[in-house]
């Protein structure tokens, strides 16, 4: 959407706009509320002075009663009759603001106007007895119209009238405190307060309703005082003088309240006049009536009576009223006019603030005007300028007329116009130097040619060269044995060399036809089209160096099949990206059949080992069995029948068992012989302490012989029963043979790097260097057989061990001198270890 | 021995049946012995009803016939039979052959030594296991 620059600078009217709504809002909430706090308070203070004045009135009627039946004076009379006039009027008043005022505290409302009711049925009645006091009075019988009044006044009704004005009062009292309180805070929450000062004039209004009901309590007080005084006068009940005094004080109180109030308030005139006209008079008739209390007293009646009318006279009396009617009504006057100042105000600041708003939107909208006027028309010109210097060129010019930016713009428009003026002029002049350059450079071309053509010469000599090493690569690629390829991803052969006769039969040409199946297996197929798909996946490094090796069966033209050993690497595009294969190809048939041949000897023998040592184990088993029963057979015949047979025939069968035996121990060895290798058990770290410690334990070696360890041996991986027998056959060994009684046998190591070499040393007789080889060999052994206990396997069982853990074993010795067996422990062991058939 | 229950050899050695033989009456166990020479033998005597269960078996292994595994994987499938506690007596130190006897539940497997005063220990130690050992009645 497009906004022109004019409809811009309008729309900055808006903002302004929305600040004086905005403003006009916040400010017609708050001001609603003031406006109608200030007329609650009217309706508020209407009613408590309609009350006060009830209450007022209402004692003024009784009083007078009280004085008319005391004097019988007809101005008394009069009076009465005035104030059940304003009575009435003061009752309705009530009754009227209460339920002229809809809406504000229903409930309360409700209770009250009930209350307003049963106090006017009750006056009613009281006003019927004063009236029918006022008869009795008339009819001479003043003693009874007092006991009337009394009753009257003391008992319901009279009593119900005064209980239920202290208690209405005080409620209408609180509320239209309450209604002060509540303007107050309304009129102080303005966002204008401070600018117009309204807070003064409600404190202002709250001092007018203070004294306007004080000055009517001070009335109703003074009122029931004069009363009491007039009833005490005529009964003479002491029961009075309490009253009296309470009153009085009572009186005296809201005088003086309402006086420091009016203080406050920089009283007028008449204000002032009035203070001092009631301070006399009720200082006056305070020593009134302390003279008639005093004449009562003593028993003086008519002095007292006398006393009082001269202190408290009629009319002075009601000038007093009217002055304090006048009083109360100025006050209300002039709260009515604060509260309605404050209504106005509020309103006026109201429109006040809109009419602001208005003018500030007209000032933004003039602005927006100016603005345009000033600012816009310029720069259209300025477009149109610029649209039309586009279309013609040349002399387009706008009028200078201003001293700003924007004239400033127009001159530089100016300018720009007619730089280009010139500018076009030195195009055109370039142009023409153009011309000149191209002719120079068309020269430089021709040179430049020929020095390209002497290039090419130069690059055919070298094809030439290039042509002549690659008939030399072709010549080795014809005459070698291995047969080279070149093939598509397909496996079909783009290239061929011509030793493919020799290997395959087919010639070059015949080979370039052959799909994959026709070249070589099935199987060879799937393989070499696995590897191809390996490969390719591999790729992703684009390695030219990238080679495999694999074997195929390939199919020979007469049919049958050679392995061929192919190396192939990928052929690649200038991407790098594999597009074929090339290779040489090996005839490895026979290299194949003599692996092949290999293993099945391997095979062969395996199982020949096999054989051999389930024989041995199964014939030294079933040798066992027989043996066992001669052995059986001789010891029973040397048992049961050694009373028989004589000396030399004991000792034949002896010799017996002993054959017996070692026949027996024989079989064993060469059963433990054969079970080695045979039967594997898990090699693992073996501490060879632990191992030595438990052979010298085994063998048990006499007394004459000590077997030491020279330090602490090391940990080998090993079969640990393996490497036990190893050292129960080198040590049981030396201590066999010992022939010394001091026989020592020492266990020592030397580390040699990679492997352990273990050494098992003894102080014995020693080994004559000629049989130091053939003593590892089976069933060797250089003792006379009888004379100790050997079956000749010990040292074979050990060789067998030894070379099993791809380690060596060997003696070194002199005859006397003592023997020394060495043998190494590889610290590594591979998974298989040494080989064993050894 | 524990019980007066027959015990019952199966050997096919005349010279270790006349081993055994000589071993328990050397140490005095009354109990009747009675031999059979294989495995078939075995069977058949133990499914006659007319001879006494044996309380204990002692059993060779190589035998011919029937052998001692096979013997002992009939008499497993056999109710009554399996419970006889078959103690193995024999030459072979063959792993395969304990593997195969415990297997079949045999209740030990014993190494009938060359020495005879050795094999005496070793009928002692099948004593002291069967006298010790609760079995079923």
């Amino acid at each position: 959407m497009r906004f022109s620059l004019k409809s811009k600078f309008y729309l900055l009217a808006l903002p302004a706009l929305l600040i004086v709504l905005a403003m006009l809002v916040l400010l017609a909430l708050p001001q609603r509320s003031v406006v109608e706090d200030t007329w609650r308070i009217r309706e508020g203070l209407e009613q408590v002075l309609q009350a006060e004045s009830f209450a007022r009135h209402f004692e003024h009627q009784v009083r007078q009663c009280a004085a008319f039946i005391a004097t019988g004076s007809a101005e008394h009379e009069r009076m009465f009759e005035d104030a059940r006039k304003e009575v009435n009027a003061a009752l309705a008043g009530w009754m009227s603001a209460k339920t002229a005022n809809p809406g504000a505290e229903s409930a309360g409302r409700a209770q009250e106007i009930k209350s307003l009711e049963a106090m006017k049925d009750a006056y009613e009645e009281v006003n019927a007895d004063c009236d029918r006091a006022i008869a009795v009075a008339k009819s001479g019988s003043s003693a009874q119209a007092v006991a009337l009044l009394e009753d009257t006044l003391d008992a319901p009704p009279g009593s119900t009238v005064l209980q239920l004005v202290d208690e209405l009062l005080p409620d209408e009292e609180t509320r239209l405190v309450t209604y002060l309180d509540n303007l107050d805070g309304a009129v102080r929450s303005l966002v204008l307060e401070r600018m117009l000062g309204l807070a003064k004039r409600v404190a202002e209004m709250r001092s007018h309703a203070l004294q306007s009901e004080l000055a009517v309590r001070f009335a109703r007080d003074s009122n029931r005082w004069i009363r009491g005084l007039y009833l005490y006068v005529l009964t003479g009940r002491t029961a009075y003088e309490g009253e009296l005094a309470r009153d009085r004080r009572m009186a005296a109180e809201a005088l003086g309240e309402w006086a420091a109030q009016a203080r406050l308030t920089s009283p007028v005139e008449s204000t002032v006049t009035l203070f001092e006209d009631i301070d006399d008079r009720f200082l006056g008739a305070g020593a009134a009536a302390r003279s008639a209390i005093d004449l009562a007293k003593a028993g003086d009646t008519a002095g007292a009576l006398a006393a009082l009318q001269s202190g408290i006279d009629p009319v002075t009396q009601s000038q007093v009223t009217e002055a304090i009617d006048a009083e109360v009504e100025r006050q209300g006057e002039a709260l009515e006019a604060d509260a309605g100042y404050i209504s106005s105000t509020v309103v006026r600041s109201v429109w006040g603030v809109g009419f602001i708003g208005f003018l500030a939107l007209i000032v933004v909208l003039a602005g927006g005007f100016m603005m345009s006027r000033t600012m816009v028309d310029p720069v259209v010109k300025l477009r149109d300028a610029a649209r039309e210097f586009g279309e013609t060129g040349g002399e387009t010019r706008v009028e200078v007329k201003r001293n700003d930016e924007m004239g400033d713009l127009t001159a530089a428009f100016n300018e720009m116009a007619a730089a280009r003026v010139a500018a076009e002029g030195e195009l055109r002049e370039a142009h023409d130097h153009l011309e000149v350059r191209v002719r120079e450079r068309t020269r430089e071309l021709a040179d430049a040619n020929e020095e390209l053509r002497a290039q090419m010469e130069e690059r055919e000599r070298a094809e030439h060269a290039l042509q002549d090493s690659e008939e030399r690569y072709r010549f080795l690629a014809d005459n070698v044995n291995d047969y080279a390829f070149i093939m598509d991803l397909s496996f079909s052969t783009t290239y061929s060399s011509p030793s493919v006769v020799r290997l395959l039969g087919f010639t070059p040409e015949e080979q370039l036809g052959r799909g994959a199946s026709s070249l070589m297996t099935p199987e060879s197929l799937m393989n070499v089209s696995g590897v191809l798909a390996d490969e390719l996946e591999r790729d992703t490094d684009r390695d030219p160096d990238r080679m495999r090796t694999v074997e195929v069966d390939a199919y020979r033209k007469d049919g049958t099949t050679v392995v061929l050993e192919v190396v192939v690497s990928f052929v690649r595009d200038d991407a790098g990206s594999p597009v074929g294969l090339y290779g040489l190809a090996r005839d490895i048939t026979e290299r194949k059949e003599a692996e092949r041949r290999l293993e099945e000897l391997n095979e062969e023998l395996l199982s020949i080992n096999r054989e051999l040592d389930e024989f041995a184990y199964v014939v030294s088993h079933d040798l066992k069995a027989p043996l066992r029963g001669i052995g059986s057979l001789a010891t029973w015949l040397h048992t049961d029948y050694s009373e028989v047979l004589d000396q030399e025939g004991g000792r034949q069968l002896e010799l017996l068992l002993d054959r017996a035996k070692r026949m027996e121990s024989l079989i064993e060895s060469v059963l433990e012989y054969s079970r080695v290798g045979r039967i594997r058990e898990s090699r693992e770290p073996v501490d060879l302490n632990d191992v030595v410690r438990a052979a010298v334990e085994m063998i048990g070696p006499p007394p004459g012989v000590k077997v030491t360890m020279a330090g602490s041996l090391p940990s080998v991986v090993c079969e640990r029963m393996r490497m036990s027998q190893v050292f129960q056959n080198l040590i049981g060994n030396a201590v066999k043979f010992m022939d010394r009684p001091d026989g020592e046998v020492t266990v020592s190591y030397t580390d040699e790097g990679t492997a352990w070499r273990l050494a098992v040393a003894d102080n014995g007789p020693g080994i004559d260097p000629k049989y130091q080889e053939t003593i590892f060999g089976i069933f060797q052994t250089i003792s006379p057989r009888d004379e100790v206990e050997g079956t000749g396997l010990g040292l074979t069982l050990v060789k067998k061990i030894v070379e099993m853990h791809g380690g060596r074993v060997w003696v070194e010795s002199e005859v006397g001198e003592g023997a020394t067996f060495y043998f190494t422990i590889p610290k590594r062991m591979g998974i298989e270890g040494g080989t064993d058939e050894e | 021995m524990r019980s007066d229950k027959p015990i019952l050899l199966v050997e096919d050695d005349l010279v270790d049946r006349m081993t055994v033989e000589r071993a328990l009456r050397e140490i005095h166990v009354a109990n009747r012995l009675d031999m059979v020479s294989d495995g078939q033998g075995a069977l058949d005597f133990l499914r006659d009803p007319a001879r006494e269960k044996p309380g204990i078996i002692l059993l060779d292994l190589n035998m011919p016939r029937m052998s001692g595994i096979e013997f002992l994987q009939v008499i497993k499938q056999e109710d009554v039979l399996r419970r006889i506690p078959v103690v193995v007596l024999t030459t072979s130190k063959d792993e395969r052959d304990r593997v195969d006897s415990f297997n079949l539940g045999v209740a030990g497997y014993m190494i009938k030594p060359v020495d005879y005063m050795q094999f005496v220990e070793v009928v002692k130690a099948i004593d002291l296991y069967w006298t010790l050992s609760e079995l079923p009645d």
